[in-house]
């Protein structure tokens, strides 16, 4: 009766966990590559001052940067597929919408790191007859990338927290797997802190790693 | 070599240059005027790094109205900034190669060689792997000249190279600047510096409020009665 209602849990639970958190990882990660990469060009795009362009870039960002992922999870997994023919797997949806929502805030972050660099700097390279593209590789982004890398950590940290609501359109991530467990096994402190010490094994590693990137942007002209 | 014609620029409703006409041949030209007068406004229109509202400026026969032509023209006058404005992830050594490699298309070692050659110029050869943050102002701002005549200018613009500078490193940048100019290097220089101006330049230009007020020569600027002139040079010689 006991082994009823507390089941021990059995390696193919253990299996089930590392699955999740495969799949966790997995959509993390292409979230990411697609924010840096999507975030990388609206963000370039945003430092350089066009008019009407920047305010259309500004119509991009804030939305997605202010309104629930949950909510912009549904509209993706839910919405689409009633208005459209294409009706997008949970993978899909959640892959996409965290790596949209990951490229706003990175497109904030690649453009607050850009106007870090000082004006002089441009106008150095200028009136040395570099034209924008040389000026922006050799003197603006080896600069802009100090500023860049602690932050875009931090918000690869929040991102894997924040990817766990994934779980809520179906997909069976590392969070959804603990709710799978918890349903058969009714031991919901254990399954929660196995879950929890998982990903803090995935975050934590990434937060000291900003943490030494943040130290390294300190120690400006000193490393070389 | 650099002729201004009736060039106007404005910053908001501010007036900065009013219809300027000058032009500048080889030597040395020191500008000179009261904060506002736009000088600095002067070099950086002729740099293209303001856009002039009306007029043309010609460099060795290249119009800076057409767009095709600034980074031609700013290959031949290198500037020199205020706040040095050095690229700080690179050292003394790199700053000075960046653009020989990435604009003229020099070899590194080619470059490396002809920057080693004006960073003794300006006194430097032992602080080549040295970064910006490692410098004093003076040598900071060493570098940077030597930065802009590895460019091999026509014309050096200098623009208060000196004012952010403590007195002991304006006269070691001075010094070095003397030096260039002896050798024949056309250069138009903004500065407060009197005893620098009455030394190294062979023609002074005195703006007031975006117009040339006064262009001499330096012996008949210093001596002159024109009582706006005296009542500048008083004021920043008792300074």
């Amino acid at each position: 009766m006991e082994q009823y209602i507390f089941p021990k849990l059995t390696s193919y639970d253990a299996l089930l966990l590392l699955k999740g958190m495969g799949m966790t990882i997995t959509v993390t990660l292409l979230a990411i590559a697609i924010g840096l990469v999507v975030g990388f060009f609206i963000g370039l795009l945003r430092s350089l001052k066009i008019p009407v362009l920047s305010k259309l870039l500004l119509v991009y960002i804030e939305p997605i940067r202010n309104s629930p992922l949950v909510a912009q999870l549904f509209f993706a997994y839910y919405g689409i597929a009633m208005v459209t023919d294409f009706s997008p797997s949970a993978f899909q949806a959640a892959v996409w919408t965290l790596g949209i929502n990951t490229s706003a805030f990175a497109a904030v972050i690649v453009y607050a790191s850009i106007r870090s660099v000082e004006k002089g700097q441009w106008e150095a390279a200028y009136s040395l007859g570099m034209n924008y593209w040389k000026t922006f590789r050799l003197v603006i982004v080896p600069q802009a990338i100090r500023v860049f890398i602690p932050s875009f950590v931090g918000l690869c940290v929040n991102q894997l927290q924040v990817s766990s609501l994934v779980s809520l359109i179906g997909f069976v991530d590392l969070t959804r797997v603990g709710y799978m467990l918890t349903l058969r096994t009714y031991r919901p402190f254990v399954i929660w802190s196995i879950v929890a010490v998982l990903y803090f094994a995935l975050s934590f590693p990434i937060s000291k790693f900003a943490r030494y990137a943040e130290s390294r942007v300190k120690s400006y002209g000193k490393i070389g | 070599m650099i002729q201004v014609r009736s060039v106007s620029k404005s910053f908001g409703s501010t007036i900065v240059l009013d219809e300027l006409s000058i032009d500048f041949d080889k030597g040395v030209t020191v500008i000179m005027g009261q904060s506002g007068a736009g000088k600095s406004t002067l070099l950086r229109c002729i740099n293209g790094l303001e856009k002039i509202d009306g007029g043309e400026i010609v460099v060795d026969g290249l119009s800076i109205n057409e767009k095709k032509n600034i980074r031609e023209i700013r290959e031949k006058c290198s500037m020199v900034f205020q706040q040095f404005n050095l690229f700080p992830h690179l050292n003394a050594l790199e700053n000075v190669t960046l653009s020989p490699i990435h604009v003229l298309g020099l070899s590194k070692k080619k470059a490396q060689e002809k920057a080693m050659k004006f960073l003794e110029m300006v006194g430097l050869s032992e602080k080549i792997k040295s970064y910006p943050s490692q410098l004093s102002g003076g040598q900071q701002q060493r570098v940077a000249i030597a930065r802009a005549l590895i460019m091999e200018p026509s014309a050096l613009l200098l623009d208060e190279i000196t004012s952010a500078l403590d007195p002991e490193m304006t006269s070691e940048v001075l010094e070095v600047i003397e030096r260039i100019a002896r050798e024949g290097t056309t250069m138009l220089v903004v500065t407060h510096e009197v005893s620098f101006a009455r030394r190294v330049a062979d023609r002074i230009v005195f703006l007031e409020n975006g117009k040339v007020l006064a262009d001499q020569k330096t012996e008949d600027f210093f001596g002159s009665n024109n009582e706006r002139i005296m009542r500048f040079l008083q004021k920043i010689e008792f300074k």
